[in-house]
């Protein structure tokens, strides 16, 4: 065994060594870039020219000389020099970088450029304390106060605005903080601002000495910009429900997608990792499950819309057996987290109206970093993570098999006679062999992120580069992935502005292989782990690969290979013009978003399917192209004072077009090309597709919003959308919405009661849409079917494919809601309550229906399904001692979802569940219940004598005591399908998130705790390791051989040890759903950030350890609670009857995690 | 022109661009079935339907499972086929689900070229001439589904057109007299409309003779079923014994001289032109494999797990062996029944059974089953090889072989569905059943031509034979001649039971599990290593104890699956006992 991984680590480290030298070449190359053009940038100013002279007159009086000449703008401390001392200076023509480089020389005063704005300051740092009693000194003479400014931790900010309230003066700190300003009277109230924080005033008078004030970071909301469709409105303006999530500390947290970092920071957002492995799928429901099919919310990353959802570019589930081979749909996974300024999630119909038939399920808005005005920021993050799994699940030993073995045998072959099938004596010196061993180990990734951000009054930029290498605790799994993102913006002239955004992203993964795949349990690194008798033997003698034991699962880690190479680009120019400065603006747009990805998949010998073939392989590639035109005009306007009309209209068209093949065969001459042995294969086993599908959508929108008297405010959405995939005089629909919001903190009786710093109340009522059906639903298709006819000949026939449906439209769904926003003390306390209804008519489904049709479903509209729910947000921010500050932020929220009808027919059921022995559903959307609900039998115990067999429900006629006893739930006699029953609801009944914030002086702690109680798992690991029919199953858990029935009254949950007969009688039962309720400390993160002002050239320097995972606490007995969400593969395409189905998952891990962070 | 005009200008032309399109259909990789307009194409679909029999759910597998295994004579002990051999399936079990909706995807294909059979305008004679055969072929292969369907499942849905969105979607059951309505209206078409056999047809597609075949069994189970609830089946027992003797006469069909020849697998083409009047082909596929070819794979499913290079040579297939998978075992007391009495000379058991096999054909250890002896073989063609492993207490089937099969489920060997034989046979039946006065003469000359070929000399006499004696003698020659050929499982509900004695039994299935299966010791065949020989009574017996239970009414149908009364309450009731 140790001679496996010795093995298994030497590849490892092999594959390595070229990454680190990729790593270090492509940081080198970045850093070029970046200082090339730290170079270029700025020289502008410094190379104009200036003539002067002048004979002892004050510096200031020199400095303003030069500044009318070049334009160049000085800033000067008085606490680093004195301005009034006189000097002499001439010269004709000097460039001002000379000046500068002059004027160091003579007499040590340094200069940085930030913001445009040339700093100057004395060069020797040392004594800023003499420097203070010499300013106060000196200050008496004039009305100049002098200042510094802090943040919380009591670090000195730079480039605060400081004004004096009511007037046109003011200046910035520097980067000790500092600052002097000339009052204009001798009473004046500053102002002092910067993004990001409160805006803090003080009341001054010359002569008071050194102002200090402290800005705090911003919680006050009522002046964030929240991005919603089409546009922005200030927070205070907002009518519709939307919740912001700032990703702060992205690079602290190990997690390698936008999604995790959103995990419980939102209520009403349900996301489930659906495995631990990196790179993985991740489903994503905003306000419960609107559709049988894709519930994915619709995603906007700086105004584009992109694909993220694989199905839906996809030819019709089903039709293409490659797809079911493509990896779970994350399209979004190689996105980089860090690059994310903000995601706004907008969830009732207000905020989702505008993107009509594509916002039922919501739509999350995500927002780059982009360039400021300022000076050059570059930061540079990495971070090192240890992984492992959280917990093995106890299996038995060889010992305790070889007992399982001889007890089943001697159960069953009572006819025969009893017989065992292992000699206990010499059972020690056989293998024994824990597979968990075998296929997890402990593992270690790193992630590098370099971001270059800056510009002046015309341009900004931002550029960045990550790389990152995570490698799974599955033997032999990687996730690899590359990005390189460019954003610029131009102000071209006052009226044109233009911009673009571009993002490049590779990933190169190789995945453990797993069952999200329903199709193929057998297939699954952990199922087969789980399931393999503990006296095989991983390798031979000679230490290699043992591919003469069956289902060798060292075989599956180590020989197979599930490897997918993804490439996506995003792209995006726009160009705005303003036809009325500041009221009525034009902008057009035009974006690309193109995913390709090649999926490689071998099973070699040693596994199931390698072992029946030879090696088998799939190969496939996709290429997703999606682009979208956008022209909007939008119209912004006080009317009078405090109204105000903010509207926007617009026209968009969006075309997707989908390219792949695919090829599968077996019989390859040896393991060793894998998947990229094609030529040798001497079988193909299904004929190449090469599927091609486009679809096309056409919209005009338009959104109004009116604001009364900053108390009242009206907002009016609409869309018409036209799509290419429904059915004529179908095509186009109008989705409209309405909200209004009551701002009562603007009332004047609430004006006095200063405590109250929020209080607006919001209603909305709308309609939005869903698309989502396979393309050709409309039309009546042929497929390809073979046929031997004559001698030796195989012919290429058809088959008639689908009933078409000429009356297919949109999926609609009407949303209410109702919430209100609290804030207190200037919002140190905030409480944002809703509470809505959504209500989806016209389900777009395949519906099954009775196979004497010739088929077995249909595209139509059918149904309604609603979801009932309330969400709470509150966050609180509280000093629990000096300096000690402790931020509180938690969201629950409750959803209600239920089937309310699916037509006559009554119901629909979800895919066959497993391809042999629990071929048959066991979920159902059935009217009164949740969707996706899990159905079968109810176990009423165990048989414990003969006589309870026989005064029992007929059921089996070979059952025996130690045998399942099911209920009768319909009291017939007998056990029948009839007596099948809800067993569960893979919902969260609520789901929370809870995360602490500490600041002391530079430390931070966080703690993040997420949790879903009430919902169930259909736990399928347990068909085969509890089921305790030797023949069938494999290995078994302890659990169920401690607890078995061996006797009469030992058991009344386990059953009796067999070797013939079906595992679990072959039917879905309450034996298999489990609790899955859980309580996860997700996150732990300690940050310490020094104190930077005497290191030159760093402006701030954070080190950082973080725990991922550390415990959740469940009573689910598999690995993890967070199961495949949505089984992404069903074969008909209803992926929310997919739910909270365990085939093998790979657990989350627990990961620690340390690295620096630091920006020069 | 400054350049943030031009490029403005640049973003209006293509968002222009993305507005001159319209909202057509999307282009998609598929046919539309819309383009359906000449002879050629419904021949597409023609061939596309018949390739639906080769699937895995019919002819290839499922349904086989279900038929051969239900029957008395085969058990197996393999996970999934168990529940049929031991009949513990229920309403949900795949097979039974699997091959009723086939059917149906048969039957709406059927539907679908009927009705876009007659709007097709011809362009010449010969061109005239294919639409009718196309119809008539249609209607057989429609008949053909329904048959099997009512046969399996009794009273079924019945649809006669291609299933659009105004289709009911959910209807009731229809009563197997009109299902058998429908079949004889659809036969009798198809027999005006087709030709008898010709050497320019190809094999797989249908023609007269088969058509004849088919309605003559049809009569006959449908007669047998009038008989079986008191009516009267006498005028379909005149109508197959008719259709029987056309095929006979007319179809141009013969006996092969040599039973065993029918079961070379390089042999199988010309036994179309000889004996064989319809088959399900199966071909060895090399562009698809596995389950998915449109080979078959009862070589490996009827063969023995430690026999190699029956599936496949040993340089391709299953594990690099072409061993067989061993599902498929023949009961002991079965091997018994066809080895004495009448039967103790008969070509048909030596060519059908297999009791000593090698490893590989041309070398390695040999195995043995029941009843040979456990011991040792000295020589084999002057090698000494040693039987290397406990014998099987199980024979096998030696029909479904192909060492040229390129895996385990891609090979040669096809399902046939009607041979020459069992038309004399379904003529002696019939007139059997005419005659209450015992078999007329032709009868039992045309029963003695099945015996005469297979050697058998134990021909009946021409006269003196009670109507019950020839019924039981029919039902085991049936037993024997088409061991194997899924033809025991309709013969055993369909045909009436009878013993010496002359009691009756409604069905020879209840004949056969109630009185005379119980009669035998129960349990494998024990081995005594000693005395190297099979004990057959205590310990050891003749039957597999899992798969020979006592009769149960219940399973004379197979249910409706689960599946389709979930989705169609109005399939309720389901058949008796489910």
């Amino acid at each position: 065994m140790n001679y496996l991984q010795t093995l298994i680590q030497r590849n490892f480290s092999i594959k390595r060594i070229n990454k680190k030298l990729t790593i270090t070449l492509f940081f080198a190359l970045i850093i070029c870039c970046f200082t090339g053009i730290n170079t270029v940038k700025g020289q502008s100013v410094l190379d104009k020219t200036f003539s002067l002279n002048a004979k002892n007159v004050k510096f200031k009086t020199i400095l303003n000389d030069i500044q009318r000449q070049t334009k160049a703008s000085f800033s000067y401390s008085t606490t680093s020099f004195d301005g009034d001392m006189l000097i002499s200076y001439s010269t004709t023509k000097m460039r001002l970088a000379d000046f500068l480089q002059d004027i160091h020389k003579r007499y040590g005063i340094s200069y940085k450029m930030v913001e445009n704005r040339i700093i100057l300051f004395k060069a020797t740092q040392s004594n800023i304390s003499e420097e203070k009693v010499e300013l106060k000194t000196t200050q008496i003479e004039d009305k100049t106060i002098k200042g510094m400014v802090t943040d919380e931790k009591g670090d000195p900010m730079l480039g605060v605005t400081v004004l004096e309230r009511g007037k046109n003066n003011g200046t910035n700190t520097n980067e000790k903080g500092e600052f002097t300003l000339k009052l204009s009277s001798p009473k004046a109230t500053l102002v002092m601002s910067h993004t990001g924080y409160q805006a803090t005033e003080v009341t001054v008078v010359p002569n008071m000495g050194i102002v200090k004030a402290v800005l705090i970071q911003s919680v006050k909301a009522l002046e964030d910009v929240i991005v919603v469709g089409y546009g922005t409105v200030k927070k205070s303006d907002l009518t519709g429900s939307v919740s912001k999530v700032k990703l702060e500390n992205a690079a602290q947290q190990n997690s390698s997608s936008y999604e995790q970092l959103l995990q419980g920071k939102a209520a009403g957002v349900n996301i489930t990792q659906t495995s631990g492995d990196p790179g993985s799928g991740i489903t994503f429901n905003i306000r419960g499950t609107t559709s049988l099919g894709s519930n994915q919310p619709l995603i906007v990353i700086d105004g584009i819309p992109v694909e993220s959802d694989n199905s839906t570019v996809f030819a019709k589930p089903g039709a293409d057996y490659f797809t079911g081979q493509a990896q779970p749909g994350n399209a979004l996974a190689n996105l980089n987290p860090n690059e994310i300024e903000s995601i706004e999630i907008l969830k009732d119909a207000s905020s989702t109206a505008i993107f009509g038939s594509r916002g039922a399920n919501g739509v999350v808005m995500i927002t780059t970093k982009r360039g400021k005005a300022g000076r050059d920021k570059l930061s540079y993050n990495y971070r090192y993570d240890a992984s492992q799994i959280p917990k093995e699940i106890p299996m038995l030993n060889s010992t305790q098999f070889a007992l399982y073995a001889n007890e089943a045998y001697y159960n069953s072959d009572s006819l025969l006679g009893p017989s065992s099938k292992y000699n206990l004596n010499t059972i020690a010196s056989q293998p024994n062999i824990n597979w968990q061993d075998i296929i997890f180990h402990k593992s270690n990734s790193q992630d590098h992120q370099v971001s270059l951000l800056g510009g002046d009054d015309k341009n900004k930029y931002s550029l960045s580069a990550n790389y990152s290498t995570l490698n799974g605790v599955i033997t032999n799994t990687y996730y690899d992935k590359e990005g390189i993102s460019f954003n610029l913006d131009r102000q071209s002239s006052k009226n044109f502005r233009v911009g673009i955004t571009s993002k490049l992203n590779f990933s190169n993964n190789q995945a453990g292989l797993q069952s999200t795949n329903h199709a193929n349990q057998g297939g699954s690194v952990v199922g087969t782990a789980l399931r393999s008798s503990p006296l095989g033997n991983p390798v031979t003698a000679d230490g290699e690969i043992n591919t003469s034991l069956q289902y060798n699962p060292a075989s599956l880690v180590q020989n197979s290979t599930n490897k997918s190479k993804n490439t996506m680009i995003l792209s995006n120019v726009f160009g705005e013009y303003s036809i009325i400065p500041n009221e009525l603006r034009l902008r057009l747009s035009g974006s690309v978003n193109q995913n390709n990805s090649q999926g490689a998949t071998y099973w070699a010998r040693g596994t199931v399917t390698g072992d029946a073939n030879n090696g088998e392989a799939y190969l496939v590639n996709n290429q997703n192209l999606n682009y979208s035109t956008e022209a909007t005009l939008s119209f912004n306007k006080d009317v009078q004072k405090n109204n105000r009309i903010n509207a926007v209209v617009g026209y968009t068209t969006q075309t997707w077009q989908s390219n792949s093949f695919g090829i599968n065969a077996k019989g390859f001459p040896n393991d060793d090309l894998g998947a990229y042995g094609f030529a040798y294969a001497t079988n193909i086993v299904n004929l190449p597709k090469s599927p091609y599908s486009s679809k096309y959508l056409e919209s005009y929108l338009g959104r109004i919003n009116y604001t009364i008297n900053s108390k009242y405010l009206l907002t009016f959405t609409g869309r018409a959308d036209g799509s290419s995939l429904l059915a004529q005089g179908h095509k186009w629909d109008f989705f409209p919405s309405t909200a209004f919001a009551w701002n009562i903190i603007n009332e004047n009786f609430l004006k006095h009661l200063d405590y109250i710093s929020q209080a607006k109340l919001r209603t909305s009522y709308g309609f939005s849409g869903n698309q989502n059906i396979p393309i050709g639903s409309t039309t009546s298709l042929l497929a390809s079917n073979r046929a031997g006819i004559g001698v030796d000949s195989i012919v290429s026939g058809e088959v008639t494919q689908n009933i078409s449906n000429p009356n297919l439209k949109w999926e609609k769904t009407g949303q209410f809601d109702i919430g209100f926003d609290l804030g207190f003390l200037n919002d140190k306390y905030q409480l944002v309550i809703d509470y809505y209804q959504k209500t989806t008519n016209d389900l777009l489904i395949d519906l099954p229906i009775p196979t004497d049709n010739g088929f077995d479903y249909y595209a139509t509209n059918l149904g309604k399904i609603q979801n009932t729910g309330l969400e709470v947000e509150a966050s609180a921010r509280f000093e629990i001692a000096k300096k000690v500050v402790w931020l509180v932020s938690g969201n629950i929220s409750f959803n209600k979802n239920k089937v309310i009808n699916l037509g006559k027919d009554g119901q629909v059921y979800g895919d066959d569940l497993l391809p042999t022995g629990l071929d048959q559903y066991g979920t159902i959307a059935k009217p009164g219940y949740a969707l996706g609900s899990f159905y079968g039998y109810k176990i009423a115990g165990i048989y414990q004598n003969q006589k309870d067999v026989q005064s029992s429900p007929i059921d089996n006629l070979n059952a025996q005591p130690g045998d399942f006893k099911y209920t009768d739930l319909n009291h017939d006699g007998q056990i029948t399908p009839d007596d099948r029953t809800i067993l569960g609801n893979p919902a969260p009944k609520y789901t929370f998130g809870l995360t602490n914030t500490f600041r002391y002086k530079g430390f931070e702690l966080g703690i993040f705790i997420l949790g879903k109680q009430g919902q169930s798992i259909l736990n399928l690991n347990r068909y085969f390791s509890d089921g305790l029919v030797y023949s069938a199953s494999g290995n078994l858990r302890q659990e169920a051989w401690n607890g078995r029935w061996h006797g009469e009254g030992t058991s009344n949950y386990y059953p009796r040890a067999k070797t013939t007969g079906s595992l679990f009688d072959n039917r879905v039962s309450n034996h298999l759903i489990e609790d899955g309720s859980f309580i996860r400390l997700k996150n732990v993160n300690l940050s310490y950030s020094f104190n930077v002002a005497k290191i030159r050239h760093i402006s701030s320097l954070k080190l950082f350890v973080n725990a991922t995972n550390l415990f959740v606490i469940t009573k689910y007995k598999g690995f993890d609670p967070e199961v495949s969400g949505f089984a992404q593969n069903s074969s008909t395409g209803l992926y929310a009857l997919m739910q909270g189905i365990d085939y093998g998952t790979i657990p989350q891990y627990k990961t620690f995690s340390t690295g620096i962070s630091v920006i020069f | 022109m400054n350049i943030n005009k031009i490029f403005f200008s640049l973003l209006l032309i293509v968002i222009i661009y993305g507005c001159n399109k319209n909202l057509t259909q999307p282009i998609s990789d598929t046919q539309a079935a819309s383009s359906v307009s000449t002879t050629a194409d419904i021949l597409k679909v023609l061939q596309g339907t018949y390739g639906i029999f080769q699937n895995q759910s019919l002819y290839k597998e499922e349904l086989i499972k279900l038929i051969l295994l239900c029957a008395d004579d085969f058990t197996s002990a393999t996970n999934q086929f168990q529940i049929y051999s031991e009949k513990i399936y229920n309403s949900s079990s795949p097979s039974i689900e699997n091959a009723y909706s086939s059917y149906y995807q048969i039957i709406n294909n059927c539907n679908f070229i009927l009705s876009a059979l007659p709007p097709i305008k011809t362009t010449s004679g010969t061109d005239s001439t294919l639409k009718v055969k196309e119809d008539g072929e249609t209607r057989f292969f429609r008949a053909f589904s329904y048959f099997d369907l009512v046969r399996l499942f009794g009273s079924i849905p019945i649809r006669t057109q291609p299933s659009t969105i105004n289709t009911n979607f959910y209807t009731s059951r229809s009563s197997v007299d009109s299902v058998y309505a429908l079949i004889f209206s659809d036969l009798a078409i198809a027999s005006n409309e087709l030709n008898y056999k010709s050497s320019s047809d190809g094999i797989g597609l249908t023609n007269k003779g088969a058509t004849l075949s088919l309605q003559a069994l049809a009569y006959l189970t449908y007669a047998n079923y009038l008989d079986r609830i008191g009516s009267n089946g006498m005028p379909y027992y005149t109508s197959a014994d008719s259709c029987a003797k056309l095929v006979i006469s007319k179809g141009g069909y013969s006996l092969v001289p040599n039973y065993a020849d029918l079961w070379n697998v390089n042999n199988e083409s010309n036994n179309y032109g000889s004996e064989v009047i319809f088959g399900i082909r199966f071909t060895r596929d090399a562009q698809v494999a596995s389950t998915a070819s449109q080979g078959s794979g009862y070589a490996s499913r009827f063969s023995p797990s430690t026999m190699a290079g029956v599936c496949g040579n040993t340089t391709k297939g299953a594990n690099g062996l072409g061993t067989g998978a061993g599902t498929y075992r023949i009961e002991p007391w079965f091997y018994n029944y066809y080895t004495s009495g009448d039967y103790l000379i008969d070509k048909r058991a030596t060519a059908t059974f297999m009791t000593t096999w090698r490893k590989a054909p041309t070398s390695g250890s040999m195995y043995v089953s029941y009843p040979n002896p456990p011991t040792y073989y000295s020589t084999v063609n002057g090698v000494k090889i040693l039987i290397d492993s406990l014998p099987s207490p199980e024979p096998f089937i030696q029909k479904y072989q192909d060492p040229q099969g390129l895996d385990a489920a891609d090979n040669e060997n096809d399902m046939f569905i009607f041979r020459l034989s069992e038309i004399y046979l379904i003529e002696a039946e019939a007139e059997n059943e005419l005659s209450t006065s015992g078999p007329p003469s032709t009868a039992i000359s045309a029963f003695n031509k099945v015996r005469t070929r297979a050697g058998n000399t134990v021909l009946l006499p021409t006269s003196g034979l009670s109507q019950n004696t020839f019924r039981k003698k029919i039902f085991d020659e049936r037993g024997l001649e088409f061991v194997g050929e899924c033809k025991r499982w309709f013969d055993l509900v369909r045909m009436k039971g009878a013993d010496s004695t002359g009691l009756l039994f409604p069905t020879m299935y209840q004949y056969q599990f109630n009185k005379y299966l119980p009669t035998l010791p129960s349990g494998l065949p024990s081995i005594n290593l000693v005395q190297k020989v099979w004990l057959t009574t205590s310990p050891g017996g003749v039957t597999d104890p899992y798969s020979i239970i006592p009769y149960n009414s219940k399973f004379l149908l197979f249910p409706i699956p689960q599946a389709e009364i979930d989705e169609n309450p109005m399939l309720l009731p389901n058949n008796p006992g489910w």
